[in-house]
């Protein structure tokens, strides 16, 4: 239970850009869970990231205008990298695309982080969003493009 | 191949001949290339960090359930009744009440019954 929970509050965490509504996601994600558990029906953790997009998506929309991401809760992980300069560069390169996928759309935030950060097979992703396979592979590879212009511009 | 096809097949991690050919000519998509290899690497590197979870429990956000809501209901009312009570009682003599204190457990363990009784009037029960 303790992985699923960080599975569902670092991805609730990368669609919203801060921790405690991230945190208050992931509470209203396990909420959903108990009340549904003899309800639910395939595999429970496509389920679980299903409900945490949703989730997470409702609460962007209530909290218009969007908020920046915090980058210092983007540093806070240690790095196994060898050299204090390369752990600067991931350092930064982490920060950097905080901002950048907060600037993405909805969806392409949701592809991307469900294929690129959860390692999610691109398979799986359509049908966590309920969407057409090769919409959500336009839509990560608008999101890499996006990220990586976003973060040249500025390293 | 332009830029653009370059960009979108580099995007979709399809490094083809083609790719290869416009990327040792072409310095801009060369850095493209490098960006998306080396944001793949940090975004991978997200998936391994620990987020502080909440303090608070699931259950902690959620409303009163029946049993505590009874439970309230049942603490509101005994404490009437036992004022009542005390109060008639107090009348008619001038024994002061002993109060015992009785714990009911519930089958949802975050609920516990406190029930108050004026042991003087419980007699031998006690």
């Amino acid at each position: 239970m303790a992985a699923h929970r960080q599975r569902v509050l670092r991805t609730a965490y990368r669609l919203l850009g801060d921790l405690t509504d991230a945190q208050d996601a992931a509470q209203e994600v396990f909420l959903r869970l108990f009340k549904q558990l003899d309800r639910i029906e395939g595999d429970p953790q496509a389920w679980l990231y299903r409900v945490t997009v949703n989730v997470s998506h409702d609460h962007l929309r209530r909290r218009r205008p969007a908020r920046e991401a915090t980058p210092e809760a983007a540093g806070d992980w240690p790095d196994p990298a060898p050299g204090p300069f390369r752990i600067l560069e991931l350092e930064e390169r982490k920060r950097l695309l905080m901002e950048a996928l907060a600037k993405l759309t909805e969806r392409e935030r949701a592809a991307v982080v469900l294929r690129d950060i959860e390692g999610l097979a691109t398979r799986e992703v359509p049908q966590i969003m309920d969407v057409e396979e090769v919409t959500v592979r336009s839509q990560i590879s608008i999101a890499r493009l996006k990220l990586a212009k976003y973060v040249r511009a500025r390293m | 191949m332009n830029c653009e096809e370059c960009e979108l097949l580099l995007a979709q991690e399809k490094v083809t001949p083609d790719v290869e050919a416009h990327l040792e000519q072409c310095a801009e998509c060369w850095a493209l290339a490098a960006e998306i290899a080396a944001n793949a690497e940090a975004l991978c590197e997200f998936r391994d960090e620990a987020l502080a979870t909440p303090p608070q429990t699931v259950g902690a956000r959620r409303r009163p359930s029946r049993w505590a809501m009874a439970a309230a209901a049942a603490v509101v009312l005994g404490a009437i009744l036992f004022g009542w009570r005390t109060a008639d009682h107090g009348k008619q003599t001038a024994v002061p009440p002993a109060i015992l204190k009785i714990k009911m457990l519930t089958p949802d363990p975050d609920v516990v019954i406190y029930w108050l009784v004026d042991a003087n009037e419980r007699g031998t029960e006690r």
